[in-house]
């Protein structure tokens, strides 16, 4: 009997970018595919953008982060070793302007991060006191970013329920929810369980 | 840096009340870097075509490949590739 021994290949260069995994959106990134570029960049432009302001920057100072943050990407991609940690690189180097930007403004002596510098060699990742961006608060904003990803991925019934259960601020009492579904307030219970699954789910599905 | 993934339900909504606060970069900001990208990624490769089937047989090894053709060239990408391989002595 013959053995048939299908192998895989790399990603289709006809699929959908907005499909693929981070590894898969690099890859065609590095071959200079502009349609995964885009969606590398929609997919964390949030993530990114959070970063500085979360340290209190302001907009035109968080839009110079998030344009050098991309740009070293771009200048990182052939030498990225785990495409799939993009997010993780990312989230570093955003951090990294924004701590010397910061270190600017309070007349710290500057610290310019020369070209083709690693993580480890910046002398800005050695400070003892990263307190504006400890690692924690970075770690959880990736997570945040990671189920807001997850939740434009359900259906429209379920994301429309989840964000207005879950992302109004101050929450809607659920008679509220009830009304604007128009479900049975005694259903909303079920419902949460419902599309908390299909919430973890689709994480998985990331 | 780990990513739980299987989180409980009061973890699940944590994350995503917590989520409120993360800030969309304006549009033209985004726009701006998706159009400055592509000058500084590497040329853009010809888009390929939909598949040409291959076969390729030798002795007991018989080769089946999908070939996408980039239009106006005679370069490939390989889409699918599958090798069967005869038991010997058949």
């Amino acid at each position: 009997m013959p053995t048939t021994l299908p192998i895989p290949t790399s990603p289709d260069p006809c699929g959908t970018p907005g499909d693929l995994g981070d590894a898969a959106l690099v890859a065609l990134c590095r071959e200079g595919d502009r349609e995964a570029w885009a969606v590398l960049v929609r997919r964390y432009q949030r993530l990114v953008y959070t970063v500085p302001r979360r340290a209190g920057l302001s907009d035109a100072d968080a839009a110079d982060v998030f344009q050098f943050t991309f740009t070293r990407l771009v200048e990182h991609l052939p030498r990225l070793d785990d495409a799939a940690r993009v997010r993780a690189w990312l989230v570093t180097t955003a951090r990294r302007e924004t701590l010397r930007l910061l270190s600017l403004q309070q007349r710290i002596a500057p610290m310019p991060i020369a070209a083709g510098m690693d993580a480890d060699e910046d002398p800005v990742m050695q400070w003892p006191d990263p307190a504006p961006l400890p690692e924690a608060q970075l770690q959880s904003l990736q997570e945040q970013d990671r189920v807001r990803r997850a939740l434009e991925r359900l259906d429209e019934r379920s994301r429309a329920f989840a964000e207005l259960l879950f992302l109004q601020d101050p929450p809607l009492a659920y008679a509220e929810i009830a009304a604007r579904l128009g479900i049975a307030e005694g259903s909303i219970g079920p419902t949460r369980a419902r599309c908390l699954d299909k919430l973890r789910r689709a994480l998985q599905d990331l | 840096m780990t990513t739980p993934n299987d989180p409980s339900d009061e973890q699940l909504e944590q994350w995503l009340r917590a989520s409120r606060t993360l800030e969309d970069a304006p549009a033209w900001l985004v726009e701006r870097v998706i159009a400055q990208g592509p000058s500084m990624l590497p040329a853009t490769t010809p888009q390929p075509t939909p598949g040409e089937v291959h076969w390729y047989c030798d002795r007991r090894t018989v080769v089946r490949v999908v070939l996408a053709r980039c239009p106006g060239t005679n370069t490939f990408r390989v889409r699918q590739l599958a090798v069967s391989i005869a038991a010997e002595g058949r």
